[in-house]
């Protein structure tokens, strides 16, 4: 019976003594340079953030502008999960270029501490890990009121990084 | 997850810091009590334990998390009980309580870290107070005592079991929950029913298929009939009736398996959204403990005895309510134990208990939450207070004299407005009232007064039972789902257009005898109308101070219990907006500002800016916009002609440059299009002519020709034509569209 052979195995000088020091090896320390983003278009052009700033992204349902709103920052109100969430415009606040209308719109939820503002976008390109020290640098003439820190990806695949605390910092401002 | 987040909800989140102040609340809660009923003469051992208990917890707590103050505090009122325990006969003097109750208030300071920060000499007196002996506290404290003493024993008597039975009942386990929690939990449960709400439509659905199958079995039965076929097709047709019938008994079941299932579910829903927002809900008693110690203090320190009485301390609080309504009510025990009641030798020679009453009580009436509080005491004399609003010269004394006794009660609510003539450190700087009131209109209800002179006074506040909920009437303004409050809402009406009438270019209407403005809530939002309005004109009358305005909507939409969500606090206060919420279909509804919304209508009505509500029918001119067409070819001009009376413009022709002058002279243009070769006067001198007059100097001209080089342009452009559109390039929306581009569509909407 195998049970019998491999349970009463006798085991081997040193076996214990060569795991031991297996196991007291110390860990390789975990790659601190890895950041998960969510990649998704807004229009023409590509973004990437933080995946722990989005909360969640949904099929969008209803946008309901509010009084005297005007053609700003604000799009509206919407609902997420039973709770009413302000939506912007992420595209006017970016001036991001126009695009082809392929690809499915998604709601995507952003989450600051405890503030939820919800915008629309026109297609979630994925979840995707990235090496901080791969961010490449954007050209000389981004400059001034911009929120891109950078960018990844190779080839036709540009995506710019944005810097989620001063975009948040701005839709606050616009907002009030 | 950052520690105290507890997203979660649970208690692993919290840092030792927060779990040392949650527990250290809830033994200090037990303190305040049991030191209370101890004041009130409820039998001492019992009482003793719990307090001696939660001391000891206090210390042991905060000596593992290194608070050194409280571990002292705690340690000296565990003492302080430990010997009174000791000493069953002895009395727990009242001085003594006032000591351990300004020891569980430096506790508090100490260990939620309040202003003002107890200093170490403060702590120091309080240890060394601790540590005399209970009857040298007692001799050195100047404490009143009221006169007949059997009396306030019987009273005291029945006191123990009021409070006994009331402390039991409270006594029901409760659990800490985040509010955010709480808001998720609410809203989750909103939109779950919502959604289980829906599914009745699959209902409909099943019984169509099973509509279908009937029908099918039949038309098979009535081709059978006139079929004549093999034996074959008949055993065929057989089998296409036994299959439908199967699949209609399918789907029969189906509908019935879905009926029961969908009723089910949106029970559960309805059910589970219920709960969910009665946990909204506080006993009342969860803020009868300050007012209790309140009591306590004030009428020591005042020399009024006094005792509180409270009814109703179950009675369900809207949470978001309580903190609001335990500073009203502070503030009216406040009053009444400064003004309201007399001092306790008046109050025995007038023969009145010498230990005033004051009784608050919470109770659901009709729907609403009503809390009162009354005093008896001396009462309000309405003679004093109409004297006081003469003096004040608030009102002529000959109006005064007309005011009822209620009207009279109404000016109590007046800011600045106080019943004492000198400033105490309790009340009467007057700053009264009117807080009372304005917390009371914040929470959607109101306040009144009664008083009878001599007996006492008692106010009554009342409010919606939730404050989250609201029956609004919901309407459609320009095409946005609005919802607005019921409260000034005195009625609907379609009013067909014809009866609407006009004043200086402001529109209104009859309703009920009155005559009505009418308003445009589009106009009053800024949305913008993409849909012109139907007659009869669908308006809503709404009521402020007595005047009535008439609010004209696309359409009524319905009324709706609706559950409110406050706006994003990063958006700030958005003007005519209070509120957001959720419609039957989970689309977003504004719910408006009704005192926001009204005031915009006056300042609207006050600038004279109001926009009438129309409907689509041809207004000010039903005189189409006039072009002059001069081209010497009959078929351009005919061409053209047509192009334009199919947009809707009036055309005139003219063959040759003077003709094209001269009936220009004697009729009434919007725009002149004209080609360049002619007979008698060319384009050229024609635009030259034109603009030579003043009175067509701003005139649109408009030169279509079959010359289209640039040379032919700039001389068309020079001469004064606004624009140069060259026949070959010449599509036929071309020049309808460059017309609509200059002067507009042909009738001005």
């Amino acid at each position: 019976m195998i049970t019998d052979s491999l349970l009463l195995h006798a085991i081997p000088d040193g076996l214990r003594e060569e795991w031991a020091t297996h196991f007291a090896k110390p860990l390789d320390p975990p790659s601190s340079d890895r950041i998960a983003l969510v990649v998704f278009r807004l229009g023409a052009e590509k973004f990437s953030l933080s995946a722990d700033r989005v909360e969640e992204i949904i099929t969008p349902g209803v946008i309901r502008p509010l009084p005297h709103s005007g053609k700003g920052l604000l799009r509206g109100v919407t609902n997420v999960n039973g709770r009413i969430r302000t939506c912007v415009s992420l595209e006017r606040l970016l001036n991001a270029t126009p695009g082809p209308a392929s690809g499915t719109p998604r709601l995507m939820v952003l989450q600051d501490q405890r503030w939820r503002v919800a915008a629309i976008v026109d297609e979630i390109l994925g979840v995707q890990e990235f090496h901080q020290s791969d961010l490449k640098p954007l050209p000389a003439t981004h400059t001034g009121a911009v929120y891109s820190t950078g960018w990844f990806g190779e080839g036709d695949h540009f995506v710019a990084k944005l810097n989620e605390d001063e975009l948040f910092d701005a839709m606050r401002r616009q907002l009030t | 997850m950052t520690p105290g987040s507890s997203s979660s909800g649970d208690l692993s989140g919290f840092s030792m810091t927060e779990l040392f102040r949650i527990d250290a609340d809830n033994q200090l809660t037990t303190l305040s009590e049991g030191l209370l009923a101890l004041g009130s003469g409820v039998d001492a051992s019992s009482v003793l334990e719990e307090l001696m208990r939660a001391a000891h917890s206090i210390k042991g707590a905060a000596r593992i998390v290194n608070v050194d103050a409280a571990v002292g505090i705690a340690h000296v009122m565990e003492d302080v009980f430990v010997s009174a325990q000791k000493n069953p006969g002895a009395r727990f003097p009242q001085s003594r309580i006032d000591l351990m109750l300004k020891g569980t208030d430096l506790l508090r300071s100490v260990i939620f870290d309040t202003e003002p920060k107890p200093t170490a000499a403060e702590i120091a007196e309080f240890v060394r107070k601790c540590g005399l002996p209970a009857d040298a506290e007692e001799s050195s404290a100047p404490a009143p005592t009221p006169k007949p003493e059997p009396a306030k024993q019987e009273l005291a008597a029945q006191e123990p079991q009021a409070a006994e039975a009331s402390r039991s009942e409270t006594q029901t386990r409760s659990v800490r929950i985040g509010s955010d929690n709480l808001d998720r939990l609410v809203s989750l449960a909103g939109e779950n029913r919502i959604t289980l709400n829906r599914a009745n439509r699959f209902n409909k659905e099943a019984e169509e298929i099973a509509t279908v199958q009937r029908s099918l079995l039949i038309s098979l039965r009535g081709f059978a009939e006139t079929f004549a076929g093999s034996p074959q097709a008949a055993e065929h047709l057989e089998d296409i009736r036994r299959k439908i019938a199967a699949a209609e008994d399918l789907a029969e079941q189906l509908r019935l398996g879905l009926d029961e299932y969908s009723f089910q579910i949106s029970q559960l829903g309805n059910r589970l959204y219920t709960e969910a927002l009665s946990c909204r809900m506080r006993p009342f008693a969860d803020c009868v403990l300050s007012l209790k110690r309140l009591v306590r203090d004030l009428s020591r320190s005042l020399g009024k005895p006094c005792r509180l009485e409270v009814r109703g301390e179950n009675t369900e609080v809207d949470r978001d309510i309580l903190e609001r309504l335990e500073s009203t009510l502070t503030h009216l025990i406040r009053n009444a134990l400064d003004h309201g009641i007399e001092p306790s030798h008046i109050r025995d020679a007038v023969g009145k208990d010498p230990q005033a009453t004051i009784t608050i009580s919470a109770a659901h009436v009709s729907g609403r939450l009503v809390i009162r509080l009354s005093d008896d005491g001396r009462g309000i004399d309405p003679e004093y207070i109409r004297k006081e609003i003469v003096a004040r010269g608030l009102i002529s004394r000959v109006a005064a004299s007309t005011l009822t006794f209620a009207e009279v009660m109404e000016f109590l609510f007046l800011p600045g407005f106080s019943m004492s003539n000198k400033v105490t450190e309790i009340s009467g700087r007057g700053v009264g009232l009117d807080a009372v009131r304005s917390t009371a209109k914040a929470l959607r209800g109101t306040i009144r007064v009664h008083s009878t002179l001599g007996a006492g006074t008692t106010f009554e506040l009342s409010t919606p039972i939730s404050q989250a909920l609201a029956r609004c009437l919901l309407v459609d303004i320009a095409g946005t789902p609005c919802a607005l409050p019921l409260a000034r809402i005195e009625g609907v009406a379609n009013i067909p257009e014809e009866e609407t009438h006009y004043t200086e270019g402001r529109q209104h209407c009859d309703w009920n005898g009155q005559r009505i403005g009418l308003i445009n809530a589009a106009q009053v939002l800024e949305f913008e109308e993409n849909q012109p309005l139907t007659s009869p004109l669908s308006v809503v009358i709404m009521s402020e101070a007595g005047k009535q305005f008439g609010v004209v909507v696309a359409n009524f939409l319905g009324e709706e219990e609706l559950l409110l969500q406050p706006l994003d606090s990063e958006l700030g206060k958005i003007r005519d907006l209070a509120a957001t919420s959720l419609m039957a279909d989970g689309s977003p509804v504004l719910v408006l500002d009704d005192e926001d919304f009204l005031l915009s209508i006056r300042t609207l009505a006050g600038e004279g800016r109001l926009r009438v509500s129309k409907t689509d029918k041809h207004e000010d001119s039903d005189v189409a916009k006039h072009v002059l067409v001069v081209d010497d070819s009959l078929t351009v001009r005919e061409l053209e002609r047509k192009l334009l009376t199919e947009r809707g413009y009036e055309v005139t022709t003219a063959v040759d440059g003077m003709d094209g002058l001269s009936t220009l002279r004697e009729g009434k243009f919007d725009m002149v299009i004209t080609d360049v070769d002619m007979p008698r006067m060319d384009g050229i001198e024609l635009v030259e002519k034109i603009r030579a007059n003043p009175h067509f100097r701003d005139l649109p001209v408009m030169i279509v020709s079959y010359k289209d080089r640039q040379e032919d342009r700039e001389r068309g452009l020079e001469a004064g034509a606004d624009y140069y559109l060259a026949k070959s390039s010449f599509h036929s929306d071309e020049l309808a569209r460059m017309v609509e581009q200059f002067i507009g569509p042909a009738y001005q909407s």
